[in-house]
C-alpha cells in the first residue's frame, strides 16, 4: 500500500506541536522528528520548536532513559513554559520506562508524556488521542466566568491543527463569521498558555465531524456542551454552521447569514460562466474525514460538481493507488487534496487545490482562508484559476503522432 | 534548456525547503538517502518494512528536489506484528507489488525493522524465486542515520586527500543512505555481461551539483570526441539497464564503494570524483580527460582531441576577464574548512579574479564541528595550495578580528560570500557564492558558466532595505531566528548528538 497517511506518532506530533507555546522532545531517532517537522514547517519555518534524543544503536542495546534524562535537564536552561515527551517506536520497543525519567527530573515546568510509538495506530487515531490529552489539561476555573464578558456566549472549535493548510486563517474566518455575536474562546490543538486557562470557560465546544470522542471527554469530565459541525466551506456551509451554533447557543445570526449569501451571490456573478461550465465537471477529493467530507458537500451541492474518487482517513489502511485508479479512470479536471495529491496533476491535465494535510509544495502568507463567507471567495478563484491554467497543447490540437 | 535554468531551479527549489536549516537540529533518517536512489529507477516498486509512518514520511524527502513526492509503498506493520515478527506481511506486501510486473522490487528496512532483525535478503529471494522479478534488499549497515564516527573519520581523510584523486572509500559517509543503496544495486542486482561496451561509461547520477544534468550532458560530448559514451547514468534509468551496468569500460563515481564493489567483482576501473577540486577550471577538465584516457588505457592524445575546443574557450574568457578589470574582490568562505574549495572553484572554476580570500575560524564552531589540530592544520595546507594553485598574491585571511573584517570588506569592491549574509553589508554588491557549484566539465560549459556570472555583476541587489534584513537573526545559528526554542533545539542536538559520548 502507499500510505495515504502517517502513523499514530505523527498524528499525535500534529495535535502537540499545534500548542504554540509548547517544546516537544521527541525520544525517538532522528527520522520521526525531521518528518515530522517538515511536513509541519511549510510557511513557518521558523517556527523549530522541537529537538530529538537521539536514539542510535546504543540506546537499543542498553537503553535510552539517560538521553531522555539528558533532553529534560538541558531544557531547564532554556526554560520552556511546557513540554511534551513523544516517543517514537525504537523507544516503545526498547521498553523505557519514560514516565520515571520525567519525575525523576524534577523540571521546573510541566512535562507531559503519552506514549505515541507509530505503530500503535494510524494518524488519525494519534491525532485525536493527543487531542483528548491535551483536553484533560483544561480545568474548570474556581471563579467560573470571572472577568469574562458573559453577555456574549463563547464557543470553543476543536479539530483543526497548525499545520493544516490555512489553519491560521481559517480559524480567522470562522472567529469572524461568529463574532460579535459569539465569541471564539479557544481553539484545540491550537492552544497558547492563556487560552488552555480560559477554555473551560466556554459555553459550547464546536467539535468538527470526526472529533467527537473529544467533545465527549470535555463533556463528562468538565461538562462541557459540545455540538458536531462540519467544516464551513462555501456559502451553504458558512450558512449551516451558524444556524447549528444558533440553535445550540439561542443566538441569531440571520442577518450574517443574509449578508454572507449575498456576497456569495456576487462572487457567483462575477464568475458566472466559468461556473457555469463546470456545472457537472468531475472532481476528487481526498484528504482528513473532517475537511474532505465538508469538502465534497461543498463542491457536489454549491459547486454543482460530480465527485469521481473521494478519499478520507476513516480506513487507516487506504492505498492511495486505489484512489489514483479512481481518478485515472475519470475526466477528472480538478482535484482537492494535499501535496501527496501531486502525482494526479503530474500524470493528468487535472489541477490540483491543495486543502488538506500536509501541504508542502505551497505558501499561503496572509489571510487567505477557504474556510466561511470569507473564504468562498478564494476557494473559488484558486478553482476557476486552476482550470484556466491548464497546460497548453502547443503542439495543435490534435497531435497524430499519439493517435 | 539553458543549462542556468537547470540550475537556478535547482537552486531555488532546494532553498525553498530549506535542509540547510534544519541540518542545524537534526538529520534525516538512511531512509532518505536509500530513496535518494532507488526512486530514480524508472521502473522499481519500493518497499518499505515497517509501520507506515515510516513510509507516509519518507514519501515526502525536500532534498530530493527532482522529486520531493514518490509512492513508496508500505507493508504496514502494526503493533502485532512488531511484537510477533512481520516478515510474513512483508513476503506478502511484495507478490502484491509482483502483480504490477515492476522491473525490480526493493525492500527497505526500518529502524523497527532492524530492531526486529527482519532477514530482508531472505525474502528478497523467496519473491525472487515465486515471481521471477528481480527483487533486492537493502542491508543496514548502520542504525537508522548517518554514523558520526564514520563521517568524522572520511572528512578527515577527505581533507588529506583534497585535490589528489586518491581519496580514502571512508568519504563515503555510512548511513547517508545513497551509498548503501548504490553498493545493494552493485551487489545483488548487477550481473556478468557476455556482450561488452568497452567504450561505454556508468556515471553515478548523484550529486553533480546545481544544474547537474547539463553537466553530464557536456561531459557526454567531450566523451564523443573520445570515440566514448555515457553508457549509463546509475541509478537514473531501467533496473534491466543497471543490471547490465556491468558491460562497461569505465565507472565514474561521487560515492566510490559502488565503483570498488564493480572493480571487485568485474574487473572495471573508476575514477572517483570526490571534490571537484581537481577538475575544476580549464586545466581541471583536461586533466579529467587525461585520467579517463588513462584508466581506460586507450592511448589517445586527449589534449590534441580537445585543442581546438580549450583554444575557442581561452578566447572567450577575455571578455569575462574584462568584465573584472579594475575590481577588488573578497571572497568569504561559508566555513573554514570551505576555503580551499570555494577559492578554487572560485577562481579557477568561475573564472572570478579574487583578490583577497577571508575564512572566520571561530575556535567554538571548529570544535563544535569536531574539527581537531590535526584537521585544522590540514585546512590551512590546503588553503595555502588553493591560493597558490589561484595565483593568489594577498594570503588569505583566517579568523579576522572584527577591525581586520571591517576593513577587508570596506575596501572591497564586490563581495563574494553566501548570499544570505548580505545582510551584513547593506550597499555591497554580493555574488552569490551559490553559483560556484556548478563546475562543469566542458570548455563551453565552462566559459558559459563563467559569463553567466560575470554578466550578473550589473544586475546585483544591493539595496540596504533587503526584508531579510528585518529578521532578527540567531547570530551562532545564523540563518535561524532568535526564538529562545529554536535556541533549544540546537543546544539539545548539540549535546545529545554531536557531542555524546565523545569523552567516553
Amino acid at each position: 500500500m502507499i500510505p495515504t497517511q502517517g502513523c499514530f506518532y505523527l498524528g499525535a506530533y500534529r495535535a502537540f506541536s499545534s500548542f504554540r507555546d509548547a517544546f516537544l522532545l521527541i525520544h525517538s531517532v532522528s527520522g520521526c522528528s525531521w518528518g515530522a517537522l517538515a511536513f509541519h514547517q511549510m510557511g513557518r519555518q521558523d517556527d523549530v520548536r522541537q529537538a530529538c534524543t537521539m536514539i542510535h544503536e546504543n540506546e537499543v542495546v542498553f537503553g535510552g532513559e539517560d538521553k531522555l534524562a539528558s533532553g529534560l535537564e538541558i531544557l531547564k536552561d532554556h526554560r520552556p513554559q511546557r513540554v511534551f515527551v513523544l516517543n517514537g517506536c525504537p523507544a516503545d520497543m526498547i521498553k523505557d520506562d519514560i514516565q520515571s525519567v520525567i519525575d525523576e527530573a524534577r523540571c521546573p515546568f510541566p512535562v507531559h508524556w503519552m506514549d505515541t510509538a507509530g505503530y500503535m495506530g494510524s494518524a488519525r487515531e494519534g491525532f485525536i488521542s493527543a487531542m483528548r490529552y491535551m483536553a484533560k489539561l483544561a480545568e474548570k476555573p474556581e471563579d467560573a466566568g470571572a472577568g469574562a464578558d458573559r453577555a456574549v456566549p463563547s464557543v470553543n472549535l476543536i479539530g483543526i491543527a497548525l499545520d493544516d493548510p490555512r489553519s491560521e486563517a481559517d480559524t480567522e474566518a470562522i472567529r469572524r463569521m461568529l463574532e460579535p455575536k459569539v465569541r471564539l474562546n479557544a481553539c484545540l490543538p491550537m492552544l497558547t498558555e492563556e487560552s488552555l486557562r480560559r477554555f473551560a470557560d466556554a459555553d459550547l465546544n464546536l467539535v468538527l465531524r470526526g472529533f467527537e470522542q473529544v467533545g465527549e471527554d470535555l463533556r463528562e469530565r468538565l461538562g462541557m456542551p459540545y455540538i458536531t459541525v462540519d467544516y464551513p466551506y462555501g456559502a451553504a456551509g458558512s450558512a449551516e454552521f451558524l444556524r447549528e451554533v444558533d440553535r445550540a447557543l439561542g443566538t441569531d445570526h440571520g442577518a450574517e447569514i443574509e449578508e454572507g449569501l449575498a456576497r456569495a451571490a456576487k462572487a457567483a456573478e462575477k464568475a458566472l460562466h466559468p461556473l457555469r461550465l463546470l456545472y457537472q465537471a468531475e472532481a476528487a477529493v481526498a484528504g482528513d474525514y473532517a475537511r474532505a467530507s465538508a469538502m465534497k458537500r461543498f463542491l457536489r451541492d454549491e459547486a454543482g460538481f460530480r465527485i469521481s474518487a473521494y478519499r478520507d482517513d476513516l480506513d487507516p489502511h487506504e492505498d492511495q493507488s486505489i484512489w489514483l485508479d479512481r481518478v485515472r479512470d475519470s475526466g477528472t479536471t480538478v482535484v482537492f487534496g494535499s501535496s501527496f495529491e501531486r502525482c494526479a496533476e503530474d500524470e493528468m491535465p487535472a489541477k490540483l487545490i491543495r486543502f488538506a494535510y500536509p501541504v508542502t509544495d505551497e505558501i499561503r502568507l496572509g489571510y487567505q482562508p477557504y474556510a466561511g463567507f470569507d473564504g468562498l471567495d478564494f476557494l473559488l478563484s484558486d478553482i476557476l484559476s486552476g482550470v484556466l491554467s491548464f497546460p497548453y497543447r502547443r503542439e495543435g490540437q490534435f497531435q497524430p503522432r499519439e493517435f | 534548456m539553458d543549462q542556468f535554468y537547470e540550475y537556478e531551479r535547482d537552486r531555488i527549489f532546494m532553498g525553498l525547503h530549506n535542509p540547510a536549516v534544519n541540518h542545524q537540529q537534526g538529520v534525516n533518517g538512511k531512509v532518505a538517502g536509500n530513496l535518494e536512489a532507488f526512486a530514480q529507477i524508472k521502473d522499481a516498486a519500493v518497499l518499505l518494512h515497517g509501520p507506515k509512518g515510516c513510509a507516509f514520511h519518507y514519501r515526502y524527502y525536500s532534498r530530493r528536489r527532482w522529486l520531493p513526492f514518490y509512492g513508496l509503498e508500505s507493508d504496514d506493520l502494526t503493533e502485532a506484528e512488531v511484537i510477533s515478527g512481520g516478515e510474513q506481511k512483508l513476503f506478502d506486501t511484495a507478490l502484491r507489488l509482483a502483480e504490477r510486473r515492476p522491473g525490480l522490487i526493493v525492500l527497505i528496512p526500518t529502524v523497527a525493522s532492524d530492531i526486529m532483525q527482519c532477514d530482508l535478503l531472505g525474502i528478497a529471494g523467496l519473491v525472487r524465486e515465486r515471481t521471477g522479478i528481480s527483487c533486492i534488499a537493502v542491508k543496514s549497515e548502520v542504525f537508522s542515520h548517518i554514523d558520526k564516527t564514520v563521517m568524522r573519520r572520511g572528512r578527515r581523510e577527505a581533507l588529506k586527500g583534497w585535490c589528489s584523486g586518491k581519496v580514502s572509500k571512508n568519504t563515503d559517509s555510512r548511513g547517508c543512505g545513497f551509498s548503501e543503496a548504490m553498493l545493494t544495486l552493485a551487489e545483488q542486482l548487477m550481473e556478468p555481461q557476455e556482450e561488452t561496451d568497452p567504450r561505454g561509461i556508468n556515471v553515478e547520477g548523484y550529486s553533480w551539483g546545481y544544474g547537474g544534468r547539463m553537466l553530464l550532458k557536456g561531459m557526454n560530448g567531450m566523451l564523443a570526441d573520445m570515440g566514448l559514451h555515457l553508457r549509463t547514468v546509475i541509478p537514473s534509468c531501467a533496473a534491466a539497464e543497471i543490471a547490465k551496468a556491468p558491460a562497461a569500460g569505465l565507472d565514474i563515481a561521487r560515492r566510490v564503494r559502488w565503483a570498488m564493489a564493480l572493480e571487485r567483482s568485474f574487473g572495471i576501473p573508476y575514477i572517483h570524483v570526490h571534490g571537484f577540486a581537481r577538475y575544476t577550471g580549464l586545466d581541471g577538465i583536461r586533466l579529467f580527460y587525461r585520467d579517463i584516457n588513462e584508466k581506460m588505457g586507450l592511448g589517445l592524445d586527449t589534449d590534441r582531441i580537445f585543442e581546438a575546443r580549450f583554444r575557442a574557450a581561452e578566447e572567450r574568457l577575455a571578455g569575462v576577464r574584462e568584465a573584472y578589470r579594475g575590481k577588488r574582490i573578497l571572497l568569504i568562505a561559508r566555513t573554514f574548512a570551505n576555503l580551499p574549495n570555494q577559492l578554487v572553484q572560485a577562481v579557477k572554476g568561475a573564472g572570478i579574479p579574487v583578490t583577497c580570500a577571508a575564512a572566520f575560524a571561530d575556535p567554538e564552531f571548529l570544535e563544535r564541528g569536531d574539527y581537531d589540530s590535526d584537521m585544522i592544520e590540514t585546512i590551512r595546507r590546503n588553503t595555502a595550495r588553493a591560493a597558490e594553485m589561484c595565483g593568489l598574491k594577498e594570503a588569505p585571511v583566517i579568523g579576522p578580528d572584527p577591525q581586520q573584517f571591517r576593513e577587508l570588506t570596506d575596501s572591497a569592491d564586490i563581495i563574494v560570500a553566501d548570499p544570505r549574509t548580505q545582510l551584513l553589508w547593506p550597499g555591497k554588491p554580493v555574488l552569490s557564492d551559490d553559483l560556484l557549484f556548478v563546475a562543469p566539465l566542458d570548455p563551453e560549459g565552462f566559459c558559459k558558466n563563467a559569463e553567466y556570472i560575470a554578466g550578473s555583476l550589473g544586475a546585483l541587489p544591493v539595496s540596504g532595505s533587503l526584508l531579510i534584513n528585518r529578521v532578527p537573526f540567531a547570530p551562532g545559528l545564523y540563518p535561524q531566528t532568535d526564538r529562545p526554542s529554536v535556541k533549544a533545539a540546537g543546544d539539545i542536538w548539540q549535546k545529545l548528538w554531536q557531542e555524546w559520548g565523545r569523552d567516553a
